[in-house]
């Protein structure tokens, strides 16, 4: 049996993409008490407006004796209301604006799609504490700092007030700068380098390349590894060095900020 | 400010796109060809796909004809060593 689409609010032009999602229709307080009781796991539940998010809260009867699936909200929220979401939905994937959300034909093509663990589909920026949280198309979620996007080589920044989710999920856009959503994949979750990289190690097997691809990734030349020289580090990174000192690892993994099994994923 | 190679109006129209944005995963240096939900990386150091999935053949065979035309590749290695320059196409340490 597939999992259940649920939209609380009334039909509109703009979200009629959802009933590619065989989506059921929630726009009154009825609707909602007789869905809730066939709510499982897995369901999605996709929310348009604090006003309708208020209203699916204030139509459930208390205590929930399960939580409803998980949830997509298309608006910015109270953060008070976030905790009492939290004992209803298992995953809650929010937006800052609608901005911050993929449009809606690209979000349903996401929720179909095979992959869409690697898509994301909403995030939010919060510049105080220097983050960034973004949902996927299974509605986890990954934190990332804003220190991963670095000015590009042409001198472009990313502008966080600009923030757009494209592609289908597979980019991140800040005003003129966008950020693909496989780089910060592959940096900040192991699961998806590790899967990424398990038919590359079969042939790429051993530290080498995953140092010279870390090193790259963070920016460094061979000469910037204080305690080991440029030579040492290419001779590793081309495999003509079988045992690496535990030293030489622990040089390299300090520098490159990753713990030292770490170093191969990569 | 991401690199968007114009492509024929056809592919345009049809969603396909050939990028490279400020933020990739840089080793080795690539150019990303876009069509919904699925991405081809392409090396700008040999013309071969760095991925088995999606498959390679999946991309229209006009459009790869015209990435790696001498006008259009030459482009996408220019732009990659603006935007990339630690990690230049033609550095001496990648032909090691």
């Amino acid at each position: 049996m597939s999992n259940a689409t649920f939209v609380v609010g009334r039909k509109s032009r703009k979200h009629q993409r959802f009933s590619d999602l065989n989506a059921v229709w929630l726009a009154s307080t009825g609707d909602i008490r007789r869905a809730v009781p066939q709510a499982r796991k897995g369901d999605l539940w996709i929310v348009s407006s604090q006003h309708y998010m208020e209203h699916l809260l204030r139509a459930i009867d208390w205590p929930l004796p399960k939580r409803l699936g998980d949830l997509l909200v298309l608006d910015t929220l109270r953060y008070a209301i976030i905790e009492a979401l939290h004992s209803v939905f298992y995953h809650i994937a929010l937006t800052d604006d609608n901005r911050t959300v993929l449009p809606c034909e690209q979000l349903v093509a996401v929720l179909l799609s095979d992959k869409k663990r690697d898509l994301f589909i909403s995030g939010v920026i919060d510049e105080t504490s220097e983050t960034m949280t973004l949902w996927r198309g299974d509605r986890t979620s990954i934190v990332v700092p804003l220190s991963a996007f670095p000015p590009s080589g042409l001198g472009v920044h990313p502008d966080w007030s600009r923030f757009e989710i494209t592609d289908f999920g597979q980019t991140l856009q800040f005003g003129d700068y966008q950020a693909s959503s496989d780089a910060v994949l592959y940096e900040f979750d192991i699961e998806y380098r590790r899967r990424l990289n398990h038919a590359r190690r079969n042939k790429e097997k051993g530290l080498g390349p995953g140092l010279r691809r870390l090193r790259k990734q963070r920016g460094l030349r061979r000469d910037q590894f204080p305690g080991l020289s440029a030579k040492t580090i290419a001779r590793i990174e081309q495999g003509e060095v079988t045992r690496v000192q535990t030293r030489t690892i622990n040089i390299l993994a300090g520098k490159l900020g990753v713990p030292s099994e770490e170093i191969e994923s990569y | 400010m991401p690199f968007d190679l114009a492509i024929p109006a056809f592919f345009r129209s049809q969603g396909w796109k050939v990028k490279i944005r400020d933020r990739e995963r840089l080793e080795p240096p690539h150019a990303s060809i876009l069509f919904k939900d699925k991405t081809w990386r392409i090396g700008l150091r040999d013309k071969e796909f760095l991925d088995s999935s999606p498959r390679p053949k999946d991309v229209p065979k006009k459009l790869l004809d015209y990435v790696v035309d001498d006008e259009s590749w030459n482009e996408l290695h220019r732009q990659w060593n603006l935007m990339y320059p630690s990690n230049p196409l033609d550095s001496d340490e990648d032909e090691s």
